[in-house]
């Protein structure tokens, strides 16, 4: 499967009188590569829950590859589901249960109930070949029958992509996916997705704290502030100030230190 | 020596008070203990004083150290036999419970939890189903919530009673006499477990596009089974001792033996099951441990 466009047209979130995107116009084409940067409650999760149509804009459109998820009865909004893999920052795996059953386990969409029961308890020879393939290409295939909680933190993430990618999606959304890592397996954890992203042609977009790494790695950042939109461009487009302007504290916030000092 | 029914056991509903909230509430816990004891006139030293025979408690406590396998009525007849006899009725009996229990207070503790109707888990469907859902979900759940309540608001020994006078003195009075209080228990227990189970793994297979069976079978009852594991071992062990008391009743569990050689004054005896009893628990106990460290549980 290759990847699909992704369309933000005038759209706004509003968490009761929060605001969690104001107006956001974005276009990403199939197969490109995106890195969400922004302070904390800037809107970079809400952009990505409005992606995986976890959440329904307050206003305006959200397309992928040309549809409005809005228009999407209960039973295609699955179909749709099953094409969008998320990275969470918390893993949400199943530590219980083994890393193949936790890969296994997000074919849900495409399987019945009983089928999906009987990949995770009963699996077929070819089904485990190709979660153990997938598990290669993390470097983590000896844990291939593993109680996932026997893993450490890193190896957990590395389950969490080996996950994603298992579910052949369109669309790959990572929301801070190395911000619990230390830096160096941070840059390989983002290398990693890159080039998988790459390879399998995945759309892909990630929200990122650390800003040299979302330099270094994509040619396309878009930056978030109080839900706006104040960049999207190449970041050797971006000079140092549009950063500093990003991440500066509102005269509220500076007010709010001040005051807890 | 019975398990209070409604006790939350090893596993309470966790620690959500504040610091003076919780200082309130055990001051007024033992305010109440202190009411009570006044109201029934306890006095520990009365409890020493009004002894009636201090004979029988020197025999007793005596005969701690000194278990016999020969019977004491001088016939020479051979204990093991009875101790055996003892043990497989009580396990008998609680297991055959257990087994009742732990497959009704899942069902129960699943329809008295809130996932199944509740927040971001489920849905996905039409407006109609929704509101259905939001209807008929809190219904199902509040009648589960007084079934298990009415199960638990009554001892396994009045159970018994009832049953007993219902059905007479057959082996499924027995079972159902524990079965049904400790379903209720359990299903209270489990449905506090499934509804505080961590849901980030069931919310991920959602919007991955899982069905809400999924949801919930995959992403959040093996989050719950630890806990539900451990707690339904826990009650295996009370339930031992409910079994072993059933003996009262005259089922042959170790009860059974007990009140035969207490009614005979063979205190040896008596001692003889006792420990039989403690063995079974500690027995259990040790089980319990081995296969929640087995499976990582702990
Ligand atoms: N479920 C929610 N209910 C209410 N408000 C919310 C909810 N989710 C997000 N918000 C608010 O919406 C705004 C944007 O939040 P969002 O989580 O998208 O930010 P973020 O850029 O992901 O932040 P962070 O970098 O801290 O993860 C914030 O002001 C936040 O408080
Ligand atoms: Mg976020």
């Amino acid at each position: 499967m290759s990847g699909a466009s992704l369309e933000f047209d005038g759209v706004t979130v509003r968490y009761g009188e929060t605001i969690g995107v104001a107006d956001v116009d974005l276009r990403i084409d199939p197969g490109a590569q995106v890195a969400l940067v922004g302070p904390s409650g800037s809107g970079k999760t809400t952009l990505l829950r409005l992606a995986g149509a976890i959440r329904e804009p307050t206003k305006g459109r959200v397309r992928v590859d040309g549809t409005d998820l809005s228009q999407l009865s209960p039973k295609e909004l699955r179909r749709f589901r099953s094409t969008v893999a998320t990275i969470y920052q918390d893993l949400r795996l199943v530590p219980e249960l083994r890393v193949y059953q936790n890969v296994a386990a997000v074919r849900a969409g495409r399987r019945s109930f009983l089928g999906l029961l009987r990949d995770l308890f009963l699996p077929s020879g070819g089904s485990v070949a190709q979660i153990h393939e997938i598990l290669e290409s993390v470097g983590i295939e000896e844990k291939l029958y593993h109680r996932t909680n026997q893993l450490s933190g890193g190896q957990q993430q590395r389950v969490a992509i080996a996950r994603s990618l298992y579910q052949e999606p369109a669309v790959l959304l990572a929301d801070e996916p190395v911000s619990s890592v230390d830096p160096a397996r941070a840059r390989d954890v983002v290398r990693l997705l890159c080039d998988a992203a790459r390879e399998r042609e995945i759309t892909l977009v990630m929200s990122l704290h650390n800003l040299e790494l979302a330099r270094d790695h994509f040619s396309r950042l878009v930056g978030l502030r109080n839900g706006r939109v104040m960049f999207d461009d190449d970041p050797s487009n971006l000079s140092s100030e549009a950063f500093t302007r990003l991440y500066s504290l509102t005269e509220e916030e500076m007010i709010e230190q001040g005051a807890h000092r | 020596m019975n398990p209070k029914p409604g006790s939350a056991g090893a596993k309470g509903p966790r620690g959500r008070l504040g610091g003076s909230t919780r200082a309130r509430v055990i001051t007024g816990i033992f305010a109440a203990g202190l009411i009570a004891a006044v109201h029934l006139g306890l006095n520990p030293i009365t409890l020493f004083t009004e002894i009636r025979s201090w004979k029988v408690i020197r025999d007793f406590f005596g005969a701690a150290l000194q278990p016999t396998l020969i019977s004491e009525s001088g016939s020479e007849l051979f204990l093991l036999p009875a101790v055996l006899e003892g043990v497989q009725a009580t396990l008998v009996f609680a297991i055959a419970a257990m087994s009742l229990a732990v497959i009704a207070g899942l069902i129960l503790g699943f329809l008295a939890s809130s996932v199944w109707w509740d927040g971001d888990l489920v849905g996905g469907e039409t407006g109609f189903q929704r509101a259905l859902r939001r209807t008929v979900g809190p219904s199902i759940t509040g009648v589960a919530r007084l079934f298990i309540g009415l199960l638990r608001s009554v001892h396994e020994l009045l159970w018994a009673m009832m049953l007993l006078s219902a059905f007479g003195l057959s082996h499924a009075t027995a079972v159902l006499a524990i079965a049904l209080p400790y379903s209720g228990i359990l299903a209270k227990i489990f449905s506090e477990m499934i509804d505080e189970a961590p849901r980030g793994a069931g919310l991920a297979l959602r919007a991955a596009g899982a069905g809400e069976a999924t949801v919930l079978a995959i992403g959040i009852f093996p989050r719950a089974l630890p806990d539900i594991t451990a707690y339904a071992l826990y009650r295996f062990e009370c339930a031992l001792r409910s079994a072993a008391v059933l003996g009262f009743f005259g089922y042959p569990t170790l009860g059974y033996f007990i009140s035969a050689s207490f009614e005979n004054l063979y205190y040896r005896e008596v001692w003889t099951y006792l420990y039989t009893l403690l063995g079974l628990i500690i027995i259990v106990e040790f089980w319990s441990v081995l296969l929640r460290r087995r499976h990582d549980f702990a």
